[in-house]
């Protein structure tokens, strides 16, 4: 009987939290799935937005623990900005629904997924029953596709629309914004063409299928990846296969992710004549990459080292 | 008070505007869309990007996907619809997210068997099975979940346990966009009492579940026809507050074991016949790699006179039982996986029920600590504590838990995200009976849609 009073009680409580949710002059609260949408978010938002980021870049995106402190970080969002695709498949759908959210629901304005705002690539051509033969494989396409300048300018886009419909009076800061961060990389892409110029046209093998949209932006050509499927560990036959195709056919670069152990990939580079390159895929790889542009700046940094 | 605060908060909506705003809608169909919005072509899917400089961000394949009819759809609708039109020709659109889970496994019975009995447990996995040794399906599972509307979500899971009949093991809808924090969950759903009860087979570490959740709550846990309410409070810390209640049928004559088999039940007629439950559970994340879950629990229900040697169920009187409990959950999991795979789970729930207000009281518990040791492999252990405070040997008459101990070991490969193949074995013991051994080889696997992982 004692816990039926505190009832009304508890109502009130909720309903004081559910009145401060969104006063006229508050900031806007964005959650992002990953840290280099958080970064793109803070960009366009400027000091409108308050961005908090669900995981971290030295994290593996697919597998974050869906815990339930996340799910406080959801219930007071005013946004959600996440890769889309079925990347983050395994973790934020249950977020969202115990959010108890209405505004970052699917189909709502504040549910933002910045794939919409990109031209999908390796969509599977296989039937459906035979997927995950293929293993691990995201049905709806590569969602690894946040790095090329041309997909940040597509979500950066995406942010500035999406963040003027929900906060209008912050209409021209973000569309200020926007121009500011275009004119940006606008110059950077001038900058990163130079330092990309030698990667031009030469093999490289990753660890994931994660770097195809980078591959395709630098016109460097994927011959192989050290995972015999997505998302499956690799074999010694598939690593003994993958070795001798490097040897044929000059494979120079192995790329994989900083979050992945790095042990095996070095014996398939040492192997296979290449360098071992471990790359940031993400803001927060490493505590100095803070923004997009150092993202950029350090992959290309790695890639093209002596 | 509530309908109070949600007529103020609608109050914030200035009538006038509103109405220039749908005149203004009004007018503009058929016009050109809002800036920053390419008009989409009729059969061709909306484009997002906006026309200014650099290269337009253009949308998946331009597949002859649904698109909206009016050809200015908003742009949030524009959006989703370029999403879906990323699906693979020929997906079909409208299913809900399916998936078909087996549970199938070959089990080696030692001696004594007749303990596992005599506790009223039968001797397979999750549901009650009279299949003895050698080859067994204990669970061939059917789930199906997608958003009804803009409102409320859905979910069905359909159970053929032992290959024998098909059960309803949760049909519920949810609610997404209630206010004040408050979600509604309503059809027939496990409870969220404890933290073993409601998790499925499949999501489970071990082949059996802990001998607490058929004892205390019922021969496939505490699970029936209901309503939840629950609350995320207001608080710097996760917490929410549920309140349940379901209308479970009373026990059947068949489930017998000392005491009562299920928890609750009665006919399902008028508030006092129903079961309510209450659970508070609560999260701390002290640091990145540490996770702590705790959950209180309370149920009460009516009372049954259920004991083995009767043949009957009886209600006892207006009286009603009483569960309390409380579990908690430890994980370790660095974030970064690049050094090492390891991770450490450990869980240990208890609960006391008091049969029949001032009846005998009884409790039973487990402590499990799940290692994962290498990136596919994890080894757990688990030990059952039943009967405390209980009776030490099992009578009749007494509706006390004869005190029993349990140990179980668990090796698990998982290949990929969707198998598993796992060892199991677990011997019953205690004060004056003889040791009974039961093992299992176990193959597990999800087809169909990539299911999240609940924390």
């Amino acid at each position: 009987m004692r816990s039926i009073r505190k009832i009304p009680f508890l109502v009130a409580l909720a309903a004081g939290a559910l009145a401060g949710a969104r006063p006229a002059e508050a900031k806007l609260r964005v959650a992002a799935s990953i840290e280099t949408l958080a970064d793109l978010c803070r960009q366009i938002g400027g000091d409108r937005v308050v961005v908090t980021s669900l995981s971290h870049g030295y994290q593996d995106p697919h597998f974050v623990e869906a815990k339930p402190s996340l799910v406080l970080t959801l219930n007071r969002a005013d946004a959600l900005v996440y890769v889309g695709l079925d990347l983050e498949i395994g973790w934020l759908p249950p977020l969202v629904q115990q959010s108890r959210n209405e505004r970052i629901q699917r189909g709502q304005v504040g549910n933002i997924d910045a794939s919409t705002a990109i031209k999908v690539e390796d969509v599977p051509n296989i039937p459906a029953d035979q997927l995950r033969a293929m293993g691990d494989i995201h049905p709806l396409g590569n969602p690894h596709y946040w790095i090329p300048p041309k997909n940040a300018r597509g979500i950066a886009r995406l942010l500035a629309q999406r963040f003027a419909e929900i906060d209008s009076p912050g209409t021209a800061a973000y569309q200020a914004a926007l121009a500011v961060f275009e004119r940006r990389l606008d110059a950077k892409e001038k900058e990163w063409a130079k330092v990309a110029a030698p990667l031009r046209g030469i093999k490289v093998v990753t660890y994931h299928k994660s770097w195809s949209y980078v591959a395709g932006w630098l016109g460097m050509q994927e011959v192989g990846y050290i995972e015999s499927k997505p998302g499956i560990p690799p074999t010694a036959s598939h690593t003994a296969q993958l070795i001798d195709l490097m040897r044929k056919s000059n494979v120079r670069l192995v790329i994989v992710e900083s979050f992945y152990p790095s042990n095996l990939a070095r014996f398939v580079a040492e192997n296979g004549h290449a360098r071992l390159v471990v790359a940031p895929s993400d803001v927060g790889a490493t505590p100095a990459i803070k923004s997009y542009f150092d993202l950029v700046d350090a992959v290309l940094a790695v890639l093209t080292a002596p | 008070m509530t309908g109070a605060i949600f007529c103020l908060l609608l109050q914030q909506i200035d009538p006038a505007a509103l109405e220039k705003a749908m005149a203004a809608d009004a007018a503009a169909k058929g016009a050109s869309p809002p800036a920053g919005q390419v008009a989409p072509a009729v059969g061709a899917p909306p484009i997002v990007a906006p026309t200014a400089s650099g290269t337009p961000a253009s949308p998946a394949e331009p597949t002859a996907g649904p698109v909206s009819a009016e050809g200015n759809a908003p742009a949030v609708a524009a959006g989703w619809a370029v999403q879906e039109n990323a699906r693979a020709p020929g997906s079909s659109l409208l299913n809900p997210a399916l998936s078909f889970i087996l549970d199938t496994s070959f089990g080696y019975y030692g001696q004594h068997t007749g303990q596992f009995d005599s506790l009223g447990l039968r001797l397979a996995g999750d549901d009650p099975s009279e299949s003895r040794e050698g080859f067994g399906v204990q669970e061939v599972e059917v789930a199906a979940q997608a958003a009804i509307d803009p409102y409320l979500e859905g979910a069905v899971f359909l159970t053929v346990p032992n290959l024998n009949g098909l059960e309803v093991e949760e049909a519920y809808l949810v609610t997404t966009s209630l206010p004040f924090n408050l979600q509604i969950k309503a059809g027939t759903f496990r409870s969220q009492i404890g933290r073993n009860n409601t998790q499925h087979l499949h999501l489970q570490n071990f082949t059996r579940r802990p001998l607490m959740t058929a004892l205390l709550f019922g021969p496939d846990g505490l699970r029936g026809p209901g309503a939840q309410a629950s609350v995320l409070l207001p608080l710097p810390w996760f917490a929410t507050l549920y309140a349940e209640s379901f209308s479970i049928g009373q026990p059947d004559a068949d489930d017998l074991s000392p005491g009562v088999s299920t928890f609750g039940g009665g006919v399902r007629l008028g508030p006092s016949n129903l079961t309510y439950t209450a659970e508070l559970e609560q999260f701390w994340a002290p640091g990145e790699s540490h996770s702590i879950f705790l959950g209180l629990n309370f149920a009460t229900g009516r009372s049954f006179n259920c004991l083995a040697t009767t043949t009957t169920c009886l209600p006892v009187e207006t009286q009603r039982s009483f569960l309390y409990g409380g579990d908690l959950y430890y994980k370790w999991k660095p974030p970064n996986v690049s050094r090492t795979y390891l991770s450490l789970q450990w869980t240990t729930e208890f609960f006391v029920r008091v049969l029949a207000e001032g009846g005998p009281t009884t409790g039973a518990g487990y402590s499990d600590v799940v290692l994962q040791f290498a990136r596919r492999f994890y080894l757990g252990c688990r030990f059952d504590l039943v009967g405390a405070p209980g009776t030490p040997v099992a009578t009749s008459d007494d509706a006390r838990l004869p005190r029993r101990y349990g140990y179980a070991a668990s090796l698990t490969f998982a290949p990929s995200e969707f198998s598993r193949i796992r060892l199991y074995g677990q011997e019953l013991a205690g004060p004056g009976v003889p040791n009974t051994t039961v093992g299992f080889l176990q193959a597990e696997y999800s087809i169909g849609a990539h299911g999240a992982h609940p924390f």
